[in-house]
C-alpha cells in the first residue's frame, strides 16, 4: 500500500521524467527598452550625455538625413522541442529522436535621432512587440 | 559507524517502501539530464581608470588606440569619425529540460573631430546587469 505522499512521489517523478523529453529555452539580448526612459530629453537642448544617461551607449550609430541617428536593440526568444522518442527508451535499446520544435523571436528597437551639434531632436520606439510563447508545433 | 550502516542497511531491506524510493531516486539520476552554468565572454572589459584617460578636446585618435586596440568598427556619422568597442558578455543557466541564456553588450564610442582630437566619449555598460538565471518563463 502506497502512501498519499509516495503517490505524490511517484505522479512527480513520473512528470519530471516525462518532461525531460520537452526542451524549454529562452535568450534574452540586453535589457528591455523602456518608453519611459525618455521623458525628460529636450530638443535641442539635451545632449549626447544626456541621452547616455538615461539609455546607455547605443548598439549603433548611423549617419542621418540631418545629423546621426543612434538605435538601441533588445532580444527574446523562446524555443520549445519535443522529443516524443524520448520515452522509448524505457521499452527499446536505443531512443530514436522524434523532435517537433518551435522558436518565437522579437526584437525591441529605439532610434533616437541627434542633431548635426550632437544634441537631441526626436526619438521612435516602435509599439511593444507581443512576447514571444513557447509552442513545439511547428505546423 | 559500520554498526550504524548495517543498521541502515537492514532497515532498508526490511522497510521496500524506502527501498522503492532509492530505487526512483536512481532511475531519476540516471535519466536526467542535470545542470550547467556556462558563461562567454567576447572582448576586453574597459577598466574605469582606462576610461578616465579619455579627455575631450585633448586625447587624440593615436593615443585611443593605445590605450584601446584598434577599434572593432570606424563609423562615418556628420563630420565626425566615431571609433566603436564593444564587449560581449553571456551567462547560461540550464537545469534537466529548461535554460535560459542572457546576453549583454557594452559598447564605447568615442567621437573625433576632423583634426582627429576627441569631440565625445560614450560608454555603456550593460554586462554588469548579466545574471545567471534559470527559469525561461514570463517576464
Amino acid at each position: 500500500m502506497v502512501g498519499v505522499v509516495g503517490k505524490a512521489g511517484i505522479l512527480g517523478v513520473l512528470l519530471l521524467l516525462s518532461l525531460s523529453g520537452c526542451d524549454f529555452r529562452r535568450v534574452v539580448v540586453n535589457d528591455p527598452l523602456v518608453p519611459d526612459s525618455l521623458e525628460g530629453l529636450v530638443p535641442g537642448k539635451s545632449t549626447i550625455q544626456d541621452v547616455a544617461k538615461k539609455l546607455g551607449a547605443p548598439d549603433e550609430i548611423e549617419e542621418g538625413a540631418d545629423g546621426m541617428v543612434f538605435r538601441y536593440r533588445f532580444g527574446d526568444s523562446k524555443t520549445m522541442r519535443v522529443n516524443f522518442g524520448w520515452i522509448l527508451r524505457f521499452f527499446l535499446p536505443v531512443a530514436p529522436s522524434m523532435n517537433l520544435g518551435r522558436g518565437e523571436g522579437v526584437t525591441y528597437i529605439l532610434h533616437v535621432a541627434m542633431r548635426p551639434d550632437l544634441t537631441f531632436d526626436h526619438s521612435v520606439i516602435q509599439p511593444p512587440p507581443d512576447p514571444p510563447h513557447f509552442g513545439f508545433w511547428p505546423f | 559507524m559500520l554498526w550504524e550502516s548495517q543498521a541502515g542497511f537492514n532497515h532498508c531491506w526490511r522497510n521496500p517502501g524506502g527501498l522503492l524510493r532509492l530505487a526512483w531516486l536512481l532511475v531519476l539520476m540516471s535519466l536526467v539530464n542535470g545542470c550547467a552554468f556556462v558563461r562567454g565572454e567576447v572582448g576586453e572589459p574597459f577598466p574605469e581608470d582606462r576610461l578616465q584617460t579619455i579627455e575631450k578636446g585633448t586625447t587624440t585618435r593615436q593615443e585611443v588606440a593605445q590605450q584601446f586596440g584598434a577599434p572593432d568598427d570606424i563609423v562615418q556619422a556628420n563630420g565626425h569619425e566615431i571609433f566603436h568597442y564593444r564587449r560581449f558578455d553571456s551567462k547560461l543557466g540550464w537545469l534537466l529540460f529548461i535554460s535560459r541564456l542572457n546576453i549583454g553588450s557594452d559598447h564605447l564610442w568615442v567621437f573625433f573631430n576632423p583634426q582627429g582630437i576627441v569631440d565625445d566619449v560614450v560608454f555603456g555598460n550593460r554586462t554588469k546587469n548579466v545574471e545567471f538565471q534559470i527559469w525561461p518563463f514570463g517576464e
